[in-house]
């Protein structure tokens, strides 16, 4: 699978008002009562496309680790008082939408979706979207990492994560043509340990930033990304440079 | 060109019939539509929403017992031993998640400021849950794809199988009762003021949401003369709206057409559709009118059935759990019929099955159908020879 287009935003905590002018002056679409998390997700994903062409049997899939938790804060509050009564549209909004928002946005009719896997969601999403791109169940993958700051929870209710109180949103954009392309997904594999990960591929493993190899594919012929969970389990995602 | 085929060698549920294949297809064979609004009135007594029958301790309590217990009778239906748990990839499909934990959580840290507000931010706990209990060497996935996500992690889980990438997974559909979800869809105003469940009648007057949990062994290889197998999914995006299906009906008609497509079968080799039947209004037509140009592309029809009248609306573990509770009701020998359903709207061109179908030792081949928030739309289709 050829990764053709990036975009990547990671910005320490914003207002929700910046995404919305942000998105405004991109596309039309009327996302006035989104959520942040929404609104960094179309965002991220539109800017990713911008002025590019793409297919409609496009699949979408969005990553994220955390959701859109300030939603799902406002929802609590709500449904904790007396009445219960919960607003519509903060119901929505804890409800995974963004997928849906960015194919409307796209008018992409392939498949949308939002995963999680814990401390490997990112990579679990692009294995999916390999996976269908391979088999042909979509023409194109449009594959993102969306997460919206944490910094509004106190520090005891955060997760002890380095990127929670920053605003991300990065998106790559892949299909099966080599043809200009920045960098071929050759394999996603994934280990029992980092050791097993060490052992198959003959060489020292350490953890790296996906975006970061994605850089360095420029200067080096084959690039290791490699992501562990807290128990060691281990992806390692092939990126090699591309020849066409 | 696919390398093996995706069994289903274990499936279990716990769900408003009860937690046993025992329980189950008794309870729902002794409805029918003389005793059905009196089923309903007992179990509504409390709140019209299709609960679990036990009680439990607290939230966490209910959750961990329900994933245990699904999980542990679908492995001992497919007989996998400790070597071959191991093997399992996990896929997880939910809508509200573990979002009842931290209702309870929040409203603790409401009353005494003590201790965390939220019990978990993120629901990556849940796949490593399954990841331990399992001794799983694989990383879980968690599909949040409104009401079709169980059925999706099913159709990935069936397709990796398919193409060798894994030999076996668990496939796990979880929604238990959260006030969240109940009062969301009463602000949306989609639930039923009658509390008696009708899809596609012209009486029906909404949803009623339901609890249940289900889990689904996978394999390559079948363990049961009878087990089913995944012969094709399709997965579409409806893009009219948020909340509402494109009432032409469409895209759920593409969405069916082409899981046949996919399959290389013909309306006519289909024993059943299982709608996926919310009763809502838009739902009643919607999907009415897909099946209608289903029904007119291949100038025949199959019989329709509806599975939420008997256990509820149970979102994105709807997947798993209708298609649970059709598996372990085909190894009895009848596939359920449709509650509540007495006549349908002038745009209706079919009558859901109202008696149970036999189907003791029979081929079969059942196309499911699910339709999400977000224009998320999935067919799928399963048969045994």
């Amino acid at each position: 699978m050829y990764i053709h287009h990036t975009y990547e935003l990671l910005e320490p905590t914003q207002e929700l008002t910046l995404y919305k002018q942000k998105l405004a002056s991109l596309c039309k679409i009327n996302l006035r009562r989104a959520n942040k998390f929404n609104l960094l997700a179309v965002y991220g994903a539109l800017s990713c496309l911008q002025n590019k062409n793409f297919s409609s049997n496009m699949g979408i899939y969005v990553a994220t680790e955390y959701g859109p938790v300030e939603s799902m804060v406002s929802v609590l509050e709500q449904v904790s008082k007396k009445d219960g009564i919960i607003m519509p549209f903060d119901f929505l909004g804890i409800n995974t939408n963004a997928s849906f928002y960015i194919a409307q946005a796209l008018k992409a009719k392939g498949k949308h979706m939002m995963l999680t896997a814990h401390q490997q969601s990112f990579e679990k999403a692009l294995e999916l979207a390999y996976f269908d791109v391979t088999y042909a169940d979509v023409e194109d993958a449009l594959i993102g990492q969306v997460e919206a700051s944490l910094e509004f929870l106190k520090p005891l209710h955060q997760p002890s994560d380095e990127e929670v109180c920053f605003d991300k949103s990065c998106w790559i954009y892949a299909n099966q043509n080599p043809t200009n392309a920045l960098a071929k997904i050759e394999r996603i594999e994934s280990f029992e340990s980092i050791e097993k990960a060490e052992e198959h591929h003959h060489t020292t493993l350490s953890l790296t930033s996906f975006w970061e190899q994605l850089q360095s594919v420029k200067e080096k012929e084959i690039s290791l990304h490699v992501k562990s969970d807290e128990r060691g389990k281990c992806m390692v995602i092939t990126l090699v440079k591309p020849h066409y | 060109m696919k390398k093996n085929k995706a069994y289903i060698t274990g499936a279990s549920l716990w769900c408003a019939l009860g937690n046993t294949s025992h329980e189950i297809t008794p309870a729902l064979r002794a409805i029918h539509a003389q005793n059905y609004e009196t089923f309903l009135k007992k179990h509504f007594a409390q709140k019209p929403y299709y609960h679990l029958l036990e009680s439990f301790e607290s939230e966490e309590k209910k959750l961990y017992a329900c994933i245990d217990d699904v999980v542990k009778k679908a492995i001992e239906a497919a007989k996998l031993d400790k070597e071959e748990q191991a093997e399992l990839a996990i896929f997880i499909g939910s809508t509200a998640m573990g979002i009842s934990l931290n209702e309870e959580s929040y409203t603790r840290y409401q009353l005494t400021q003590e201790g965390k507000a939220f019990e978990h931010v993120g629901y990556g706990y849940l796949g490593e849950y399954l990841e331990t209990l399992t001794h799983s060497k694989h990383k879980a996935l968690l599909f949040s794809t409104a009401c079709t996500s169980s059925v999706n992690a099913l159709a990935y889980a069936s397709k990796m199988i398919e193409q060798g990438v894994i030999s076996k997974a668990l496939v796990l559909g979880i929604e238990l009762f959260n006030q969240t979800t109940y009062n969301g869809f009463s602000s949306l105003m989609l639930l039923s003021k009658s509390n008696i469940y009708r899809p596609f009648d012209e009486k029906s007057d909404g949803i009623i949401l339901g609890e249940g949990c289900s889990a689904l062994i996978l394999e390559n290889q079948p363990k049961h003369t009878d087990d089913f197998y995944y012969k094709s999914s399709k997965n579409i995006c409806d893009i009219y709206s948020e909340t509402t299906s494109d009432p032409s009906g469409e895209p759920i008609f593409e969405t069916m057409d082409g899981a046949l497509k996919a399959a290389h079968l013909h309306l006519h080799d289909i024993n059943l559709i299982k709608a996926h039947a919310t009763g809502s209004e838009n739902n009643n037509t919607s999907e009415a009118n897909a099946l209608n140009l289903l029904f007119e592309k291949y100038k025949t029809h199959a019989p329709v059935t509806a599975l939420k009248p008997f256990i509820g609306h149970t979102l994105g573990a709807s997947g798993c759990n209708e298609i649970a509770l059709m598996l372990l009701c085909a190894k009895e020998g009848f596939l359920p019929h449709t509650l509540g359903f007495e006549k349908g709207t002038p745009k209706t061109s079919f009558t859901p099955m109202r008696e149970p179908f036999t189907c003791k030792d029979k081929p079969l081949s059942i196309l499911f159908n699910f339709v999400a928030f977000g224009g998320n739309t999935t067919s799928l289709i399963l048969a045994r020879d």
